[in-house]
């Protein structure tokens, strides 16, 4: 019987096998006798915790507004994560979380935000937040960063620079404020639009008098040990700032504005670690030389992207963060793009401001005269590199790939590289690694595929020891819930952990992921070099060789993504034989969100593989 | 042979050829949508050219005017043909370019607040259905113009997606709350059937 029930079986695996789109029964048993060829997965060096949480965690406040010292909930849309090492060794340091939002509180203070926390490492690998109490007396775990008794409220608090020399933290108001209606929105924002008398060490700036919005969209430097803010830095201008670098002589500071244009900026200080006196400059390509513009002229700091423009500095497409790799100061920053960029910058060209070559070429690429045709697109934006011993930079990353036709089946790009926004640099087993956050403008135009209308962000590593990397060279180390963008991702000073944050969720997801929040992934101590690869081993030229025609697959035990030697439609089964999942025209699978046990895998041929997933 | 065994193995092979033709009609069923949805590109198409040239030749006299308004239903009809599938892969430019409100909006996730003028079939309805489409008439050819642009740039990619029996079945469930509340209420006819409550 046994023998006539497997000629049975591969009958119906024949009939089955007719069509291109197969339909997988819901239910299937495996016959006795037959055995399926067994893959394990084995468990992932890497683990999720959840360490903060908007709207849930309660942060201690100041007095402010005439409220006593406090608690609340925390503002939710985090965004820019600081770590601050502590030097004595004692914990791990200080980890600080920007909250992207205009919003009113009584207690927190108007405008946007920042929460600060203390963090160490337990002996189970993950991460403690430590109790703490602060010279102005107030103790507890999270703690509300003071603007508005300090510095004034603050709007939008996005990026930030997270110093690599000392751990100095800054916050950036990034969405550039042009009215106090725009703050003051109806009440719910910031409700005191009187004007604003600055109190600050940055010379000249001391008892100026602005428009209370003129107070918003400066880099603003915070204690996050004390969770205070010290300065608005009046002298590195008034721009819709999103990141940043010092590099490592503790003098320089690269500044990243998100606007089209975007005028890579750079502050140099007088003297290194006093950012309180130096000079302004913009990024201009075509200069002969050193290729930097100054753009600092007396009252120019309300607006200096004007005088970037008359100085004819280089445009970008919405800069946003800023990196360094500690092993060659070079410097990486996101240019995120806009679709149709034209209209943003073909007055500023006509003013002075120049095109990028990348971008000329690309316009040349897409058959328009110039980045200033209306028909020019970017809709993935890129990755940068600036080289500081030669003031070169050239495009590091292009987003993408793009197709004008939807691609065949078997061209289907496994990687999707769209509209980068974080960026950071991590050191893993030893070597430097960008670590990408995507924040998708959109999902038309291969930025999701047909029929996905969720913007899903992804979390990407990049080894910065590749000279020209591909979107297949990314490795794919997350993604977050419906709705959310990532952002945020930075290293802990031991390098054991990536704290990311999963911002602005759909409200469907189930708690905590309904809420912005700050997750830690620990364990990449014991991710090494070699095994942090996410590429298809079937596609290697290595593995070629060897294959048979067989369905086989192979599971990355890291990505939690099961490779597979033929693009397919896929079915898989659990323990019971029940259907719980179908893909079709795929070479790859992603099981991060499968719980541990066995699993079966079926091909549009029928082709059956034992999946345990540990 | 046990009869008991081959009455099973009887059975057994009706059962699985009674499931392959299920199969193949599921099949044949995916290649009749397909080939709808690239005839209904083609005709749409054609509908967008004569919309354009009539745009261009819109003059004061009534046949020119009702040649526009007979061009703009056309192509909207023959949009409807095809919509549930465009509108199900690429919502975000179907409503940006080909079917959105004839209201100005705010260009998304950017850093500032950037207005777009809209464009696309509600809009031309709108400018389309007056009295005298003829003042307008350089507007009109240029969104004619922008849309014939738009949909070639979408029919292109959009007539290569192998499409899937999910999709399908997606797309037509989607497009039947589109047909109440912006086709029978006369929501994306803003010019020619004014929205109404039902």
């Amino acid at each position: 019987m046994t023998k006539k029930f497997s000629l049975l079986f591969a009958l119906a695996v024949l009939c089955l096998s007719i069509n291109a789109q197969t339909l997988f029964d819901e239910e299937i048993s495996i016959p006795t006798g037959y055995t399926p060829e067994e893959f394990v997965l084995p468990p992932s060096p890497l683990t999720t915790q959840v360490l903060f949480v908007g709207s849930t965690d309660l942060v201690q406040t100041t007095a402010t507004y005439g409220n006593p010292a406090g608690e609340t909930v925390a503002k939710e849309w985090h965004d820019f994560i600081g770590v601050t090492p502590d030097q004595t060794g004692q914990s791990l340091g200080w980890v600080s979380v920007n909250h992207e939002m205009i919003f009113a509180d009584d207690l927190l203070g108007d405008g946007g935000g920042m929460t600060t926390f203390k963090i160490a490492r337990a002996d189970d690998g993950s991460i403690e937040i430590l109790d703490q109490t602060l010279a102005d007396g107030r103790s507890g775990k999270f703690f509300n960063v003071d603007f508005v008794n300090t510095v004034g409220e603050t709007g939008m608090n996005c990026g930030g620079i997270n110093s690599i020399v000392d751990g100095r933290i800054w916050t950036a108001e990034e969405w550039f404020r042009r009215d106090n209606e725009s703050i003051y929105r109806d009440g719910d924002g910031v409700r005191d639009t009187s004007d604003f008398t600055v109190s600050s060490d940055v010379p000249g700036w001391d008892g100026v008098n602005l428009r209370r919005y003129e107070n918003f969209n400066w880099m603003v430097e915070i204690d996050p040990r004390e969770a205070v803010a010290i300065r608005k830095q009046y002298n590195w201008g008034r721009q819709p700032f999103e990141g940043g670098v010092v590099e490592p002589g503790n003098q320089i500071v690269y500044l990243g504005p998100d606007a089209t244009p975007g005028f890579f900026g750079m502050f140099v200080a007088s003297s290194p670690g006093d950012f309180t006196k130096g000079t302004l400059f913009a990024y201009k390509h075509d200069k002969p030389g050193w290729p930097w513009v100054p753009i600092w002229e007396p009252g120019s700091l309300l607006n200096p992207s004007d005088y970037a423009v008359q100085k004819g500095a280089t445009m970008f497409n919405r800069i946003e963060w800023v990196a360094i790799n500690p092993v060659n100061n070079f410097i990486y920053f996101t240019e995120t793009g806009r679709d149709n960029p034209a209209g943003r910058w073909a007055d500023e060209n006509a003013e002075g401001a120049v095109h990028h070559p990348a971008h000329i070429a690309r316009a040349a690429a897409q058959g328009v005269g110039s980045p200033n045709d209306p028909a020019y697109w970017d809709y993935y934006g890129r990755i940068w590199e600036y080289d500081p011993r030669t003031g070169a930079t050239r495009v590091y990353l292009e987003g993408g790939p793009y197709f004008a036709d939807s691609p065949a089946e078997a061209d289907y790009p496994n990687k999707h590289l769209s509209n980068p926004d974080g960026l950071n640099v991590m050191m893993i087993d030893g070597k430097p690694f960008l670590v990408i956050n995507e924040d998708l403008n959109g999902t038309s135009n291969g930025r999701t595929p047909a029929g996905i209308s969720n913007r899903l962000c992804e979390l990407y590593l990049l080894d910065l020891s590749l000279t020209n990397p591909t979107i297949d060279d990314l490795i794919r180390i997350g993604a977050v819930p419906k709705g959310a963008e990532v952002t945020g991702a930075v290293a802990t000073t031991d390098g054991k952990s990536l704290l990311v944050n999963s911002q602005h969720p759909s409200t469907d997801n189930p708690f905590p992921w309904n809420h912005s929040l700050t997750l830690a992934i620990n364990g990449f101590d014991q991710v090494s070099y070699d095994n942090l690869s996410d590429k298809n081993p079937f596609q290697e030229l290595s593995y070629k060789g060897e294959q048979s025609d067989a369905f086989s697959i192979y599971p990355n035990p890291t990505s939690r993504r099961v490779f597979m030697n033929e693009t397919t439609d896929v079915a898989l089964y659990d323990a019971n034989g029940k259907r719980i999942l179908v893909k079709r025209n795929t070479n790859e699978l992603d099981v991060s969100g499968l719980s541990k046990g066995f699993y079966y895998l079926q091909n549009a041929e029928g082709e059956m593989l034992k999946l345990s997933i540990q | 042979m046990n009869k008991k065994i081959l009455t099973a193995t009887i059975l057994f092979l009706s059962l699985f050829s009674f499931l392959s033709f299920q199969e193949n009609e599921a099949a044949i069923a995916l290649e009749e949508v397909s080939k709808q949805f690239s005839d209904g590109l083609d005709e749409l198409e054609l509908a967008v050219e004569d919309l354009v040239f009539a745009a261009e030749n819109l003059s004061e006299s009534p046949a020119a005017k009702i040649a526009l308004q007979e061009a703009i239903v056309n192509t909207r009809l023959s949009y409807k043909k095809t919509e549930y599938l465009t509108a199900y892969f690429d919502p975000y430019n179907t409503k940006k370019n080909i079917n959105g409100a004839p209201l100005p909006s705010v260009e998304p996730n950017v850093p500032e607040v950037v207005v777009i003028e809209p464009a696309g079939l509600q809009v031309l309805d709108e400018m389309i259905f007056t009295d005298a489409p003829f003042a307008e008439k350089e507007a009109i050819g240029a969104l004619a113009k922008q849309f014939a642009m738009d949909f070639k740039t979408l029919r292109k990619y959009q007539s290569n997606i192998s499409i899937e029996h999910r999709h399908v079945f997606e797309a037509m469930r989607q497009q039947l709350v589109r047909i109440f509340t912006l086709g029978v209420t006369g929501f994306d006819t803003p010019g020619s059937v004014k929205p109404r409550r039902l």
